[in-house]
């Protein structure tokens, strides 16, 4: 049984655990760079606690740097059970792709 | 360098939409919200600059602001925190269970308060949508004729509500913008009385007699919109001999038969088809009505075309777009094109106005207006009697909660102490007083519930079948009015003892010996001299009313009032009619049980049909004055027991033979005399005056002079009386006067003889003191409404006295104790602890006296005559007071004195 996980879900899954130090601005703008979209911190920010909510996501408040103004960062990566998620994921859609009927 | 980290410095986002973050976002959620966001902000200004980084930064912000990231009610910022509200809920609930009696004082008596008030706002409601349910009511104008000397303005007495016959056509075909007309004029115009009778296929009669009948324009139906059950509007009185009955009228005569096309006699000589059926006519119709004569049976003769006739309500419907003033204003030219002969030979100007239907009931009060109509005055006066009942409530619970704070004051020291703000404390008991104040709203629906029908039968009118088929159920603005009581009330009231409790301070408080003296005092002592003051003018009120309605109805009227029993003479009759009810009032008077009997056109309690012009013989027409006709035979003086006091009393031999006669012999009322300017009674007596009886000016002979008896009621002066004798009438009504030993007996002696007299016709009779007394209904009516109220304020202001006395007693107990050791006598105690109430009730005295002798004496300047404003009026009421006062304290502070001193004492 695969959780249902929307396609910007499934995205911001993955950029986290591409990305190194993954929190609300690194994420968006990988995101950005990656799939030539603009996205907001919000709607960032709402994905991520949805994901943590759902367990494929964990967080911790990082350390006060100088660089924000001493505000902290809220940093995530990845549970096991989120990568076993994005695998399976992974597999199903090889196996949906497999099926296509080939004309060729 | 220097110049970009110039630019850095000065792009910062903007602060507005940065402090507007602070403000609403949680602040654990804060730190990561806003430094994500000011990051973004920075990397942005370098991608698409400055304009568009600041422009996302607060689309950013704004799209943060969603319920997750806004912070949660938070004891530091807002009053109340869902757990603290729970809080709150379970102490108010203590403390509503923990004191009963202050609960239930402060619960009943702001529910008495609503209740009162919801009752008072159902009939100003009702009495202020009078005629509503008619479609077209906004256009629909009644109009009215006043009768005006030069330089006099136009006043309800100079005005009546009917008009000539001729006015209606002739409007309509001068103006284009009147739409239609329709006339309706009453029955007894015609006829005496009526009697209605329908035969059925068997044979069998079925005989009513009907009074509440019009006779009515077919565009009566269509102008106004009562709903019809059977047959159409347009067409039920559009032929000669057509009527239209009311559901119940026709399930009277018909039962469950069709009632079309069946047909009533009236009088057992005029057969009417039955054209349509309306719905019985609602209680909020200015006009009431159950039988409807098509106006096409008067047939010619009648002179519809009349110009001096005022006996027609004259309704027009103006075209939507019409202006009423505009068209009120060509009406001088109207008049003088068709009445100017008429004027000028009775001497009067003529004038007519449009009055809005929608406005009739509360602000008609016209000559011959359709029924007894209600007063704008009076709405202002529920109005301003709903709001003191109300007031009493709201000070009640003032009054009752900063007393009762003191035993919470404890409380408040401990919430403080564990760290309550102020504002969370005035919260708290905004809440409590919201929590009684809606328990109050539901045991009010209770009250209400339970005194609706009592109310119906004290104000008289059917304002619905039950509660809840009320229109104003539907309508937002009463719900809207209803919340904004509960509202505004808690608030009202729940501020300031909110505001005095949150103030105490905890170190004091909690130290234990927290004295009982604060601010409150004096606030509360206005409280309850301003609640004095407002009983007081109620009770001065109630009393007036009360005297004033006794007077009317036990003064002397001039007549023995109390053993006369009125028949109404017979409805079917021939020429032979005069004889007969000579040869009835022979038969009758055989009888032992019976004194007198007379046959007169009217009767005391009614105002006399006809009027007419009087002067001197010898001068001047100019001179004449204005005087009521009144036929009588010549028992009449004995039957009623009045006096001539100068004179004598007609006889047989002065009846005047016939309408055309050139002399008669007459008596006339002091009034008369005096309005003629006669220096005395005697001076009158053998003095021709001139009059019309007919066509030919009469010349009169004063033989007798009537003592001056209410023809009315005491609202009106008495009114000037020109009585006669003529040969040639009919009569209205016989007058018997009896003895009430066997009244069962004498009246049905009186059965026979007049069914013997007059074989076919029903008896109808009544008392001629409930007669007369019917003219006070509507005082009658007011006086109970009044009562009641009075009674309901009364008594929500004793609840508040009561738990008043009870609290500050309680403060006292320990002071009383000490008097006591020290050899006080419980008297002295007592005196001493109700001085202050005592006090109160004089300082209120003073406002409240000059208020109300102002208010009655308005009201009595309506009564012709009246009570004497005496002193006993203003000393009454406020030992009154004092008693209630006294009483209602006196349960505590008998108590409070009688308790043993080492019990008090031993609290320390």
């Amino acid at each position: 049984m695969i959780p249902n996980l929307g396609q910007l879900e499934e995205s911001v899954l993955l950029l986290v655990m591409i990305v190194e130090e993954a929190y609300g601005v690194s994420v968006a703008q990988a995101y950005e760079e990656k799939t030539d979209n603009t996205i907001s911190i919000p709607a960032i920010h709402t994905v991520l606690k949805r994901l943590e909510k759902k367990g494929m996501l964990r967080s911790w408040m990082g350390k006060a740097t100088a660089e924000r103004g001493g505000r902290r960062k809220r940093l995530f990566e990845a549970t096991p059970y989120g990568y076993q998620v994005i695998s399976q994921l992974r597999e199903n859609r090889i196996k949906l792709w497999s099926l296509i009927p080939k004309f060729n | 360098m220097a110049e970009e980290r110039e630019h850095k410095r000065d792009v910062t986002p903007p602060q507005w939409a940065n402090r507007f973050l602070e403000w609403y976002c949680a602040p654990n959620l804060l730190d990561e919200v806003q430094g994500d966001l000011h990051e973004a902000f920075y990397i942005r200004v370098k991608q698409y600059g400055a304009r568009k980084a600041k422009w996302l930064f607060v689309k950013e912000v704004l799209l943060f602001c969603k319920p997750s990231s806004v912070k949660k009610p938070d004891s530091t910022h807002l009053l109340i925190t869902p757990d603290m509200f729970q809080n709150y809920f379970k102490i108010a609930f203590r403390n509503l269970t923990k004191s009963k009696v202050f609960s239930a004082i402060n619960v009943f008596g702001l529910a008495v308060g609503l209740a009162a008030s919801f009752l008072i706002t159902q009939y100003i409601h009702f009495e202020s949508n009078y005629d509503q349910f008619h479609e077209k009511v906004d256009r629909i104008y009644r109009v009215t004729l006043s009768s005006v000397q030069p330089g006099e303005v136009v006043t309800p007495q100079n005005t009546s509500a009917v008009n000539h016959p001729a006015v209606g056509p002739a409007l309509q075909e001068d103006f284009p913008q009147v739409e239609a007309f329709a006339r309706a004029v009453t029955q007894t115009l015609f006829i005496n009385a009526s009697s209605i009778t329908y035969v059925d296929e068997t044979g069998q009669a079925t005989t009513f007699n009907e009074d509440r009948m019009y006779i009515a324009d077919s565009a009566f139906l269509t102008i106004f919109s009562f709903p019809f059950v059977a047959g159409s509007a347009e067409t039920a009185l559009a032929e000669p001999q057509t009527v239209a009955i009311s559901e119940s009228t026709a399930k009277k005569y018909f039962g469950s038969a069709d009632p079309l096309g069946k047909v009533l006699e009236i009088n057992g000589e005029l057969p009417l088809t039955v054209r349509g059926v309306f719905k019985d006519i609602p209680e909020d119709s200015h006009i009431q009505f159950d039988i409807l004569i098509s106006f096409l049976t008067l047939g010619e003769k009648w002179g519809y075309d009349t110009w001096i006739w005022p006996e027609f309500y004259t309704y027009v419907l103006l075209a939507p777009e019409a202006d009423p003033e505009q068209l009120e204003a060509q009406f001088p030219a109207f008049i003088d094109q068709y009445m100017t002969d008429i004027m000028a030979e009775h001497k009067f100007q003529a004038e007519m106005h449009l009055q809005p239907v929608g406005d009739i009931h509360l602000t008609s009060h016209y000559n011959n207006e359709a029924e007894a109509n209600s007063s704008e005055q009076l709405m202002t006066f529920l109005t301003i009697l709903a709001a003191f009942i109300l007031f009493l409530a709201w000070i009640n619970y003032v009054n009752l909660s900063t007393v009762k704070s003191l035993d919470r004051a404890r409380e408040v020291g401990l919430r403080k102490v564990v760290g309550a703000a102020r504002l969370q404390l005035i919260g708290q008991f905004l809440l409590e007083s919201m929590l009684i104040n809606v328990l109050a709203l539901l045991l009010s629906v209770g009250i209400v519930w339970l005194a609706w029908p009592f109310f119906q039968q004290i104000t008289g009118k059917e304002i619905s079948e039950s509660l809840w088929a009320l229109s104003v159920w539907q309508e937002l603005w009463f719900w809207g009015l209803i919340v904004g009581v509960i509202v505004v009330g808690a608030l009202l009231v729940g501020f300031y003892p909110a505001w005095m409790l949150s103030s105490f301070r905890p170190a004091k408080v909690l130290k234990g010996n927290f004295h009982h003296s604060f601010t409150g005092v004096s606030l509360r002592k206005v409280l309850v001299s301003f609640q004095f003051v407002l009983t007081i003018i109620l009770i001065i009120g109630t009393i007036t009313v009360y005297k004033q309605l006794s007077f009317m109805r036990n003064q002397d009227l001039g007549y023995a009032k109390d053993q006369l029993l009125v028949v109404k003479s017979p409805a079917i009759y021939d020429s032979t009619i005069t004889q007969q009810i000579t040869s009835f009032k022979t038969e009758l008077a055989r009888h032992s049980a019976i004194h007198q009997v007379t046959a007169s056109t009217e009767i005391p309690g009614e105002t006399i049909f006809a009027r007419n012009h009087i002067w001197k013989k010898g001068k001047e027409k100019n001179t004449d004055v204005g005087f009521f006709y009144l036929d009588i035979d010549p028992d009449f003086i004995n039957t009623f027991e009045m006096t001539v006091i100068a004179g004598r009393n007609l006889r047989e031999e002065d009846k005047v033979p016939s309408f055309d006669a050139k002399y008669a012999k007459i008596m006339i009322n002091e009034a008369l005399v005096k309005k003629l300017g006669y220096s005395s009674n005697e001076d009158a007596l053998h003095e021709r005056l001139i009059f019309r009886l007919g066509l030919p000016e009469v010349e009169g002979e004063v033989i007798g002079v009537v003592k001056n008896y209410h023809q009315r009621s005491l609202q009106q002066a008495y009114d000037p009386i020109l009585f006669i004798y003529p040969g040639w009438n009919r009569w209205q009504y016989i007058t018997v006067n009896l003895s009430t030993d066997k009244l069962p007996q004498t009246i049905a002696t009186v059965e026979e003889e007049f069914q013997q007299a007059f074989p076919g016709n029903a008896l109808e009779y009544f008392f001629l003191d409930d007669y007369f007394n019917r003219q006070y209904e509507a005082d009658q009516r007011f006086g109970s409404i009044f009562s009641v109220f009075t009674t309901l304020a009364i008594v929500v202001a004793c609840l508040g006295l009561f738990g008043l006395s009870a609290f500050t007693l309680k403060q006292r107990t320990k002071e009383i104790g000490i008097r006591k050791v020290l050899g006080a006598s419980v008297a002295r105690i007592l005196a001493l602890l109700s001085q202050d109430f005592v006090k109160l009730i004089f300082i209120a005295s003073l406002v409240a006296l000059p208020i109300a002798y102002f208010a009655i004496q308005h009201w009595l300047s309506n009564y012709a005559f009246h009570i004497e404003i005496s002193v006993w009026l203003f000393l009454l009421p406020l030992l009154l007071m004092l008693a209630i006062a006294l009483v209602t304290i006196s349960i505590h502070t008998f108590k409070a004195a009688l308790a043993n001193p080492a019990k008090s004492l031993r609290q320390e």
